[in-house]
């Protein structure tokens, strides 16, 4: 390596990581969270709690769409699942544009279901990659965001020196820089495989918006085609005008899990219901295959034919299908998804210590007047909006779930305004509140938010834990649990912040302006 | 970043503020002298991260173009496969653009290869065109 390179990297490292760093602070929490997206929307409606799915589940959703929507072009049925109970139909009718009409139906008995109106989980989801922008706009800047994650974590990992032998290195006892900067290591290379692979595999499952122009070139434009020839699906048929009943899903869902070796299906769509061109597409279940790859199968709708004709996925696109699998980490059991939201957050808090050490380091250099004071105290409100305001926001949205009148209009939004109320309350009162004020004030309230959920949903419902646990409904109880674990986190940082002040720092604060007071942070 | 006059630049700076041979001990430059050093440390910093971010992603689409050409497998797996590459490559010019010694440099790094690759795309191009016509 020539002279310079590794000053060079970490350089571009510390520049690189606070430009995107609350972005992708955002984008990491919300995505560890999204790993529990099922259980989250689930927890967020208790009316469905006590559903039981029926074995013929999606037979009662076609009968139920030929109820509501029996000259429609398209049915979309969503399947329930282990972790899922709810059932989902989606119709579009003609002339109607894009828009899909949609309800819930009771798994167990077909019938429509009144669960409050939420986003559930789907809100921290969508977020994750479209910051709740309009879709494009947010999907460029996360991809930014990060393209710049994966510079940060090659400048990172060049620029550690000692990469091994630091691992064991943690002087929590060291003032300042030393203790952040060791934690900051840690975990980055506890989890350094995920991470890479996390940001890297983000990447790819928007890469051919990111990337387009060997689409392009290679298809002359026609971007339509390319995906026609990934999704290896068979030009859509026009309708034939002859009548014809559907048939049974049961057979060709029976039929489909066979192909799939027991994989279960997960989507169903139907084009063309009750006429003689009819077909039945099912999508398997994302929990049963890391990759993508072989998980749809088209059935002719009249007779419940198979289509399909197996067949092996080429190499670029089968890599392309497990990386794509990779980053949504939707297979593997229990274990492996807590595995996963470990690792998701250890990597928030990564991002979170990369950002308290920026502001520590940089106001033990700088003289604290002026510009550079203005800037250090742009950096540490900036820090506290994001690595304790998100979460403050995250807990009002379940608090918000739990409060809000069940038949509120527009309830769903009203959910996710709480959210930003709570964000942007919490951001103002970090550009009021000195340095370590801010922290340890946010740091309580989040602490008992989150602590205070399981308690709020004794009150407000009955799939409180005393219910959940004697019965075994994890997906319920562990959202619960938690939520509790993490409201004890943060009640322990809290506890340490406010305790750890040293004495001599104590007697400098007095007496000293606000900007000022906030440049000792370092100090601690 | 921090002005550090009168106090030791960190380290991570001495390499760009080095091209511009300026001495550690600042304090006997004079005012103006600093100025200007300090404008072009920032024109540097602010060239490199143009070049880094709009130079990178020209580079890497160019890449993807040549690779879509010149791999010898079908439509769908050349795109994918050089598609999903494009990231590395990308990769690889941001890291040469903040390590490169000059601003210059950064760019000459970036500039020669997209017009190597981007010409033999071109070439490529026009071969199966006139081949397919």
């Amino acid at each position: 390596m020539k002279a310079g390179f590794r000053p060079s990297m970490a350089w571009l490292h510390t520049w690189a990581g606070l430009v995107v760093g609350w972005l992708l602070f955002a984008i990491f929490l919300t995505g560890t969270a999204s790993y529990f997206r099922p259980e989250i929307t689930r927890w967020m409606q208790p009316e469905l709690h006590a559903v039981v799915p029926a074995p013929d589940a999606a037979q009662r959703a076609v009968a139920r769409l030929q109820q509501v929507a029996p000259r429609a072009n398209n049915w979309f049925i969503e399947l329930p699942d282990d972790r899922d109970p709810s059932m989902q139909i989606f119709w579009r009718e003609e002339g109607a544009g894009r828009r899909f009409q949609r309800e819930t139906l009771n798994a167990g008995t077909g019938e429509p279901l009144q669960a409050r109106a939420t986003r559930g989980g789907d809100f921290f989801y969508r977020f994750h990659f479209e910051l709740h922008m309009p879709p494009l706009w947010g999907r460029w800047v996360v991809g930014a965001a990060a393209m710049i994650m994966l510079v940060a974590i090659v400048s990172g990992v060049i620029t550690h020196r000692r990469i091994f032998k630091d691992f064991f290195t943690f002087r929590p006892a060291k003032a300042g820089q030393r203790a952040w900067l060791d934690a900051h290591n840690a975990l980055a290379v506890l989890a350094l495989p995920y991470h890479l692979v996390i940001t890297y595999t983000g990447m790819i499952t928007l890469m051919t918006m990111y990337m387009p122009w060997g689409v392009d070139v290679a298809y002359d434009g026609n971007r339509q085609a390319f995906f026609a020839e990934m999704a290896q699906s068979a030009p859509p048929k026009k309708a034939a005008g002859v009548a014809a009943p559907l048939a049974p899903m049961g057979p060709m869902l029976a039929q489909a899990e066979h192909v799939w070796s027991g994989a279960r299906v997960s989507r169903i769509s139907v084009s063309h219901p009750g006429d003689a061109n009819a077909t039945v597409q099912v999508t398997r279940h994302d929990g049963d295959e890391m990759s993508r790859a072989g998980g749809r199968l088209v059935f002719n709708g009249a007779t419940g034919a198979l289509l399909t004709r197996p067949e092996a996925t080429p190499a670029a696109a089968s890599t392309h299908d497990m990386l794509y699998g990779l980053h949504l980490g939707r297979f593997g059991g229990p274990l492996l998804r807590a595995l996963f939201f470990l690792s998701g957050l250890v990597g928030t808090a990564m991002v979170a210590t990369g950002l308290v050490l920026w502001a520590v380091k940089r106001q033990t250099r700088t003289s604290g007047a002026g510009w550079s004071a203005f800037g250090n105290r742009c950096v540490e409100a900036l820090n506290v909006a994001a690595v304790t305001g998100l979460p403050l926001a995250m807990a009002a949205y379940f608090w918000g779930n739990r409060l809000l009148p069940v038949d509120v209009a527009a309830r769903a939004d009203a959910e996710i305004r709480c959210f930003f109320a709570v964000w942007i309350v919490a951001a103002i009162h970090a550009a009021l509140r000195p340095g370590l004020r801010a922290w340890r004030e946010q740091l309580v309230a989040a602490a008992l938010l989150f602590g205070g959920l399981p308690m709020l949903n004794a009150i407000t419902t009955s799939s409180h834990l005393a219910n959940t646990l004697p019965r075994g409904d994890w997906g319920l109880a562990g959202v619960d649990l938690v939520t509790m674990a993490i409201g004890i986190v943060l009640g322990l940082v809290a506890w340490h912040v406010g305790w750890r002040r040293p004495p001599r720092a104590e007697a400098r604060r007095v007496g000293r302006v606000p900007m000022a007071r906030a440049a000792r942070v370092g100090a601690d | 970043m921090g002005s550090g006059y009168g106090a030791v630049a960190h380290p991570s700076r001495r390499s760009l503020r080095s091209l511009l041979r300026v001495r550690s001990n600042t304090e006997a430059i004079p005012a103006v002298k600093r100025t200007t050093q300090r404008a072009r440390y920032r024109l540097g910093v602010a060239s490199r991260a143009v070049a880094a971010v709009a130079g990178g992603y020209a580079l890497s689409s160019i890449a993807t173009v040549l690779l879509t050409l010149a791999l010898p497998a079908s439509r769908a797996e050349a795109v994918l496969t050089a598609t999903m590459l494009s990231f590395l490559v990308y990769l690889g010019a941001v890291v040469w653009v903040f390590a490169a010694a000059t601003a210059w440099r950064a760019w000459l790094g970036l500039i020669v290869p997209a017009a190597v690759l981007g010409g033999t795309a071109w070439i490529l191009r026009m071969a199966s065109v006139g081949g397919a016509s």
